[in-house]
């Protein structure tokens, strides 16, 4: 098992590694000279050539990649083209409210799609597995801006009572944050939580028509033990998975959710750096998203022992 | 099932755990809080006032510098952190004197060495400041509080002072000041009412501003720029909220106080609301630029022929709207400010008359090759004015490639002066506030000074002269003359096509007092919530 | 050997995707047919007709700019579904044979699905945008932008479909009389890895025409010139609240396709293949 873990966790290095290649191909092919974007509108010849020398874009290709990624081992990014500030604690700056939004999502994701997949696999074939099978398939087909407005107008305008921009610091109180959260983080999670409740309910049906489940229900334990108890221990594994890899659909979700709900997240950087062609910022959010998902599904993995400890890897 | 899921919610510790945490959190909210105004509709990318003449960087140099003018509501400069001024019988020394006392935001005292660097920073990269350096002899400090303006050639030197337009001469600390505007800026003291947060700017998204304790406002009654500036909320909060659906939310139900540059139809939309104020804001003067350095419109025949195209009233209906927020204006020098005359324009007004425009076309040499617009998407109104265009040009049989492109996008490609068809372009929307347009000095299209003037690089020698003799002349009379030949003049040359000014509205809660939305540069001392 | 992809028994496709099917050949027929039948323009613009609600004249109302939105729904058909369709053909090629190759050569497999796990890890949607902005707006690069983050999910399905199929007893049967590699792969193992591709194609053309309008949504899809039903959403997005059925029809005619062609992707894939299926 050592080894197991061992060789998992090494995976993820060459991993990250095609991902800094992917990230530093595309500002190599990206059109345009960087050093000249850099330089601003009024720049000289000679500044343009200052820059391009401290950036080293005159060197081979590949020397310019190691001292590239020379820099982003040390944590050095590079320097944003438009507020020229680093890019490193832009993200950083950044990162708090994504964070709480994805958690914030998986969390809606769950207490949604648990209960909903396992009645309808219970009520088989009945009208609310219908009705949840259909939410299943809709659900991931529904554009989410959709939600996000309808949920705007709903909660924000009509009832007036929920916040539907911003993100407040954590000095306001849980209470504030959440509240500030609830709406896009339910935004965020449809889609996934669409996809979710099909896998609850599908793995719930196969486990329910096990025999075990007979013996339990013939000893006369009640269907929702039977449910909480045994169902729901059994089809960890398949959940854990989908609901990592349920976390880059989120990455890329928040850039929509973050842009209507005007949080002030990785997303709307992306966004922001989308309207400058800022391309440092462009490949930063890429790279630390990449190696957050990385990260995300290797702790999946790993949390498949502790899950299902008769799991055995040599 | 239901009611089991109850039973395993409050079975459960954790769950337990946290409903308790939420209650009580909520609980503690409602506590006596500092009155915050918030303001939504900036975007803050850079702090450095003088490397960018963005609005968003503006607005923030107002709240943390001060100037040594500033423009009253008669559009008068008068002394703002300066005391008084005196002016040589030969209009050509100006002696500056700071009030007493004053301070910058970490308690050092101001001095005339911080402002000397601060305008010589700011010469060297506005256009105003520019000439005030091309003018200037020397600039002489007296003494801490004293210092001089030698003039080679007479210069309205208050007026450049008080500008408001493109960079603005805000007086930072003279550390700040001897930086190159190559570096980036990380020190925010200023001289100004408010206080800049760093460590909590978050670029692009929110801002924060506390009062500066160490400000010594003047005492004269506000008159626009001008006058006392008083921090009356301790906190200002600026944010983006880019999604326009979420911002109208955000000022129906209070949670935002002002919202400046909306996007006009939900501004518009709000109007219906009585909590909110939907001020017509200042308006800007619409135009298309034309490349005059490449085919077809280095002929003036074919720009003359896009006049003929434009119908002010259908253009303006299509992208604005509703008529109270635009108004037609054949005025190179706008309908708004005090040159504008547009008695002076001789070319074609009215509906479009495509025949007319076919013919200057075809005498153009038009050869049918693409011709390229840049269609600015990301602004409904710039979008609306591209489709526009380029049905009209269609209508006479041009071919046209429009070109769908952010805004960020076009300021590096609209830098390029290559033939159209070679990724260069003819033709693109903007707009200037009709404050700078009113004047010849300020208005940026209007410089016709041939590769250093604006993109476009329209090219002609008499509008220059013009300008350069507006420059010199003092009294109004003499001012009011240049400008109508000046005006006369670019009805003939067509340095840009006008195409109809219109209201950038601002929305603001009919609870606050002393704003002023007509400002095109937002400030927000003096502002007081109407119950308190 | 059986190629069930190619003579499929269709009375085994399920109701809900004979549904879709039908749906689907609608819509196709409307977006490609309609605008020629009804001579409308969906680029013309007029002042006078700005921000009108559904009415008879303008079944889904007119945009900012009087435009009228069921001619643009109708164009935006072509563009939105093309966008689909190219994407997913283009992604499934690719993907196809690098997974046959990957699957077929141990030297190649190991650099080649490091390469792909590499982009895998990259969010595919975040990828796209970045494609998308790199290299400028217009059909292509949006199809592109779509295609390359989704080619990795298909290379690994074809390569272990061909690691599984290499074993099986009719390809070493060819393999023993001879048959050459390339002709193995493509005449032997592709045909019957056939099914799960065709599925997986579908799936990616759904995606696809939902992903294109992220792109227009955060300002780097196809452009206005061409209306796509993403970029006619993006249009209308500032007017939500003020008049909703500018992005509300579009979107729902967005999602309903997305729907169709995910229930067609179910359909084929309980039909071709039973062993995917999930309980219903």
């Amino acid at each position: 098992m050592i080894r197991y873990l061992i060789t998992r966790v090494l995976s993820v290095i060459p991993v990250v590694g095609v991902v800094t290649v992917v990230v530093f191909g595309l500002t190599y092919l990206s059109p345009g000279d960087a050093a000249a974007v850099l330089a601003g509108e009024y720049a000289t010849p000679a500044q343009i050539a200052a820059i391009r020398e401290s950036l080293h874009l005159d060197d081979p290709l590949v020397v310019q990649y190691l001292h590239w990624l020379g820099n982003v081992v040390q944590g050095d990014l590079g320097n944003s083209i438009f507020s020229r500030q680093p890019v490193f604690s832009l993200i950083l700056s950044r990162v708090d409210p994504t964070i709480i939004l994805a958690i914030a999502a998986t969390v809606v994701q769950l207490t949604v799609a648990l209960p909903l997949g396992l009645l309808a696999a219970q009520n088989r074939g009945g009208i609310s597995d219908r009705l949840v099978s259909l939410f299943g398939v809709a659900g991931t087909a529904i554009p989410p801006f959709l939600i996000g407005y309808v949920l705007i107008f709903t909660f924000g305008v009509y009832f007036g009572s929920m916040p539907v921009s911003g993100f407040p610091g954590f000095d306001s109180g849980i209470w504030e944050v959440l509240r500030h959260v609830l709406l896009p983080a339910t935004m965020l999670g449809f889609a996934q939580t669409a996809l979710i409740t099909r896998i609850t309910r599908a793995s719930a049906i196969e486990v329910l028509n096990q025999d075990f489940i007979r013996v339990a229900r013939a000893k006369g334990l009640d269907e929702f033990t039977i449910l909480v108890r045994h169902c729901l221990k059994l089809i960890a594994i398949p959940l854990a998975t989908v609901v990592g890899m349920s976390f880059a659909g989120m990455l890329g979700g928040v850039v929509i959710t973050e842009t209507v709900f005007a949080i002030p997240g990785i997303g709307s950087l992306l966004v922001e750096a989308i309207q400058h062609r800022d391309v440092p910022v462009i490949q930063g959010v890429l790279l630390i998203s990449a190696c957050v998902y990385v990260m995300v599904n290797l702790l999946v993995d790993l949390s498949y022992l502790f899950i299902d400890p008769r799991i055995k890897y040599t | 099932m239901k009611n089991k899921l109850v039973e395993w919610t409050s079975r459960t510790p954790a769950a337990s755990w946290l409903l308790t945490a939420v209650i009580a959190s909520g609980l503690s909210v409602g506590a006596a809080e500092a009155d915050t105004l918030r303001v939504i509709g900036l975007s803050l990318k850079t702090i450095d006032p003088i490397v960018t003449t963005s609005g968003d960087t503006q607005v923030h140099g107002y709240l943390i510098y001060d100037k040594l003018f500033e423009f009253d509501s008669s559009s008068t400069p008068r002394p703002q952190m300066a005391d008084k001024v005196d002016v040589s019988s030969d209009k050509k020394t100006y002696t500056i004197t700071l009030r007493n006392g004053l301070k910058f935001s970490d308690g050092t005292p101001i001095t005339t060495d911080d402002v000397i660097q601060s305008l010589r920073r700011w010469e060297s990269r506005d256009v105003t400041g520019g000439l005030l350096g091309s003018r200037t002899k020397e600039m002489v400090k007296v003494d801490d509080l004293t210092f001089r303006i030698e003039l080679n050639e007479r210069f309205d030197v208050p007026s450049a002072l008080a500008n408001t337009e493109g960079n603005v001469p805000f007086i930072m600390p003279k550390r700040v000041a001897s930086l190159p505007p190559t570096v980036q800026l990380t020190d925010t003291t200023g001289s100004g009412p408010y206080k800049f947060d760093y460590s909590t700017w978050k670029p692009g998204q929110t801002q924060v501003y506390t009062k500066n304790s160490f400000y010594t406002s003047r005492n004269d009654p506000p008159s626009y720029y001008w006058g006392k500036k008083e921090a009356t909320f301790d906190k200002i909060e600026i944010s983006d909220v880019p999604d326009s659906n979420t911002a109208m939310a955000e000022m129906q139900t209070g949670k935002k106080d002002i919202w400046i540059w909306p996007a006009l139809d939900n501004a518009l939309a709000l109007r219906k609301d009585p909590k909110l104020v939907v001020s017509k804001g200042y308006f800007v003067q619409s135009l298309f630029v034309v490349n005059h350095e490449v085919p077809p419109f280095n002929n003036i025949k074919a720009t003359e022929a896009l006049t003929y195209l434009i119908d002010q009233k259908e253009l303006m209906q299509i992208s604005v709207g509703d008529p109270q927020f635009w108004h037609t204006c054949y005025a190179y020098l706008t309908c708004e400010g005090k040159y504008g005359d547009e008695s002076a324009y001789s070319g074609h007004r009215g509906a479009a008359d495509y025949e007319k425009a076919k013919e200057l076309l075809k005498e153009a040499g038009y050869d049918g090759k693409p011709i390229v617009i840049f269609d600015q998407t990301d602004s409904p109104q710039m979008h609306a004015r591209a489709l526009y265009l380029a049905q009209q040009l269609r209508k006479i049989g041009a071919q046209v490639d429009l070109q769908a492109m952010d805004w960020g996008t076009i300021t590096s490609r609209r830098t390029s002066k290559a033939p159209a068809s070679e990724g260069g372009w003819n033709l693109f929307g903007t707009y200037m506030e009709v404050e700078p347009a009113s004047s010849p000095f300020t208005h940026l299209m209007l410089a016709a000074n041939c590769d250093k003037a604006w993109f476009g690089w329209p090219c002609d020698e008499k509008l220059e002269q013009l300008r350069a003799s507006f420059a010199s002349a003092v009294d109004e009379k003499e001012k009011k003359k240049v400008t109508y030949e000046l005006q006369a003049r670019a009805s003939a040359y067509l340095p840009f096509i006008m195409t109809g000014e219109y209201a950038i509205p601002t929305v603001y809660g009919a609870d606050l007092e002393g704003f002023h939305p007509e400002a095109a540069y937002n400030y927000f001392w003096n502002i007081r919530r109407k119950s308190k | 050997m059986t190629f069930p992809i190619l003579w499929p028994d269709t009375t085994r496709l399920p109701a809900p995707a004979r549904v879709a099917v039908i749906f689907m050949l609608l819509v196709v027929l409307v977006s490609y047919l309609g605008p020629g039948i009804a001579n409308l323009n969906p680029l013309s613009i007029s002042p006078e007709l700005r921000l009108n609600p559904p009415s008879s004249a303008h079944l889904l109302g007119t945009d900012m700019f009087g435009r009228d939105i069921f001619t643009r729904v109708l164009y935006g058909g072509r563009i939105s579904l093309a966008i689909g369709l190219a994407t997913a053909v283009l992604t499934t090629t690719v993907g196809t044979i690098l997974g046959l190759f990957a699957g077929a050569w141990q030297a190649l497999d190991s650099i080649l699905m490091r390469v792909m796990d590499g982009i895998m890890a990259i969010p595919g949607m975040l990828l796209a945008i970045a494609l998308a902005t790199i290299f400028g707006g217009g059909i292509l690069t949006v199809i592109l932008a779509l295609a390359i983050p989704e080619v990795p999910g298909v290379a690994r399905l074809v390569r272990s479909l061909t690691l599984t199929l290499r074993e099986q007893v009719f390809i070493e049967a060819a393999r023993s009389y001879g048959a050459s590699p390339l002709r193995l792969l493509f005449r032997y193992i592709l045909p019957n890895a056939l099914a799960p591709i065709v599925v997986q194609a579908t799936y990616i053309c759904g995606l696809a025409i939902l992903y294109e309008a992220f792109l227009s949504f955060v300002g780097v899809g196809v452009p206005p010139e061409h209306p796509s039903w993403g970029n006619i959403v993006a249009e209308g997005r500032s007017f939500a609240l003020i008049a909703p059925y500018l992005i509300l029809y579009p979107s729902l005619v967005i999602g309903t396709v997305v729907l169709a062609v995910n229930l067609i992707g179910d359909g084929l894939r309980d039909m071709l293949d039973p062993r995917f299926a999930l309980p219903d």
